[in-house]
């Protein structure tokens, strides 16, 4: 089904109750600023509810869209706001534009973020995506802003543009690829160049599942591995693309 | 001698190949070249002709184009077979993780994606990485990271196992025994790199074909097949028809009975050149196996 915002928003707009597989759409809640509005007032509904739902129009300032979503497919298309993906255990999450902060990190307060699923950000994303992420996989087509995969327990964020400062501290075993420019952090130690075999399967799985495609280069040149963050468990990962 | 006919006017005899139930594994084994994912492949399907003193059948199925591996490296595919359903897990966690994991830039993945009986090979595998291996769930499929010297091992948690045939078989019965040969390696090269298939003896052809047991040594499981031996034509109950001085025999696993029945019957004719007299299958009366290939049925 698909959700079309006919509302032009000035207020932020928290819509965290839009999940593939909810029942009623039109009366699940949203807050338009302080102000508690049933979903229908705000979005035009077509389609029957089902796992694939598809949300448009001028999104910038929607909030928590897919927060929690466990298993089928949530389309944005257009600029999404802050914390979209929040706490998701499940299902895809495809942008087609950009995204705000706190892409798949935790609820408020709560200690892991995104633990299953997959989120596809076609442009940037703000600070802090993947925060404290257990499981699943982050994929940004653009930039991402600092403190990426900050405190990552596990999984995995790709980003094919450049990564803000911070990415990766206070990680655990999670795996950050970056194409594109990255500044280590001192905490990151240098392993190796080489071929990471997983990288390939990653790659040629975007491309072909998820018709995300990245330089040919990736998929055939070598990556530093960074490892850390040594200050924590230090089993996680930088691989950072070297031609 | 029941009814027979003739193909090329070798006489093709109105009899069945018999051929038993398995457990089946279709493992693709992909690498830097497609060189060193058939030396994979070749080392991994050695000493695997047959389960009576090799526990496991094993042959290369095809090649697999760079295009459709799950990495996009060239890729092999490796038909793996054995009587029992636990055995066949064991085997391929010995093989794969001698011959496979040691073998230079090679990544290992399961080419059964359908089978919901799955076995945990590279779960076991993945304990070689002694605590530093990590794994990656990628499109719900999860591998793992086994650290090397050369770099990082892959290898997909899980392998499918399918209910498999194996056994189908037919024997070409020829003037001499270079013509019989010459017959097998045309009906080889029939086969070559059918789907779902595999001829798990030398070049595809066994020369040593058996009888169940022995007339003399007990302890036996397995002994010469006299009665298509030449040597013992006036010594023994024969089955050589006149003027045939030598016998060569594929025997063929599938992961279904389509398989082997589509092999065969690309096979057969090919293997109906001059200089043969006969082509017959081998059987044991249909009591001992359930899969039946009839050879009027598959090339008549």
């Amino acid at each position: 089904m698909s959700l079309t915002l006919t509302l032009r928003a000035t207020e932020a707009i928290d819509a965290s109750s839009i999940t593939p597989g909810a029942s009623d759409f039109a009366s699940l809640p949203c807050w338009v600023g302080r102000q508690r509005v049933a979903l229908g007032e705000l979005f035009d509904l077509r389609g029957e509810p089902s796992d694939d739902v598809r949300v448009e129009g001028d999104l910038r300032r929607v909030h928590g869209l897919g927060t929690g979503m466990s298993r089928g497919v949530l389309t944005v298309d257009g600029d999404v706001g802050d914390g979209a993906g929040v706490a998701m255990s499940g299902g895809l999450l495809r942008i087609n534009g950009s995204a705000g902060d706190r892409l798949g990190a935790p609820l408020p307060g709560a200690s892991r973020g995104m633990t299953g699923g997959e989120i596809i950000v076609r442009g940037n994303v703000g600070a802090n995506a993947a925060r404290r992420v257990r499981r699943g996989l982050v994929v940004v087509g653009g930039d991402a802003g600092p403190g990426a995969a900050h405190a990552m327990i596990a999984g995995t964020i790709l980003v094919a543009g450049q990564l803000g400062a911070g990415a990766g501290l206070w990680s655990k075993r999670g795996s950050v690829i970056a194409l594109g420019a990255v500044e280590i952090p001192a905490t990151y130690k240098y392993a190796c160049t080489y071929r990471p075999p997983y990288v390939l399967v990653l790659l040629r799985y975007l491309a072909r599942v998820r018709q995300f495609a990245t330089k040919a280069q990736c998929a055939t040149g070598r990556y530093k591995r960074w490892t850390g963050d040594v200050a924590d468990v230090g089993k996680g990962e930088i691989l950072e693309w070297t031609t | 001698m029941t009814d027979s006919f003739t193909i090329n006017g070798v006489e093709i005899e109105d009899t069945f190949a018999e051929a038993f139930t398995m457990r089946g594994a279709r493992v693709i084994i992909t690498a830097v070249s497609a060189h060193w994912a058939r030396v994979a492949a070749t080392v991994m399907t050695g000493f695997a002709t047959s389960v009576i003193g090799c526990k496991v059948e094993a042959g290369i199925e095809h090649e697999v184009p760079a295009d459709d591996t799950p990495d996009g490296r060239p890729g092999i595919t490796v038909l793996v077979f054995t009587p029992d359903s636990a055995g066949l897990q064991q085997r391929l966690i010995e093989r794969l993780g001698q011959t496979v994991l040691t073998c230079p830039t090679t990544a290992v993945f399961d080419g059964l994606p359908g089978s919901t009986d799955r076995m945990p090979v590279g779960k076991a595998l993945r304990i070689f990485g002694d605590g530093f291996q990590a794994s990656k769930m990628i499109g719900g499929i999860r591998y793992w990271r086994v650290p090397v010297m050369e770099g990082e091992a892959l290898v997909q948690e899980t392998l499918g196992k399918v209910s498999a045939v194996g056994g189908g078989n037919f024997l070409m019965l020829a003037e001499t025994a270079e013509k019989a040969l010459e017959a097998a390696e045309a009906a080889v090269a029939a086969m070559a790199g059918m789907p779902g298939v595999i001829l798990p003896f030398p070049g595809g052809i066994v020369r040593s074909g058996s009888k169940v047991g022995s007339r003399r040594y007990k302890s036996l499981l397995a002994s010469t097949n006299d009665a298509f031996a030449p040597t013992l034509r006036e010594i023994t109950a024969t089955d050589l028809p006149e003027g045939v001085n030598g016998v060569m025999e594929i025997v063929l696993d599938g992961l279904d009975f389509d398989s082997i029945s589509h092999a065969m019957a690309k096979g057969i004719p090919a293997a109906c050149i001059p200089g043969v007299r006969r082509i017959t299958a081998g059987n044991y009366g249909g009591k001992l196996g359930p899969h039946h290939f009839y050879l009027r049925k598959i090339v008549a």
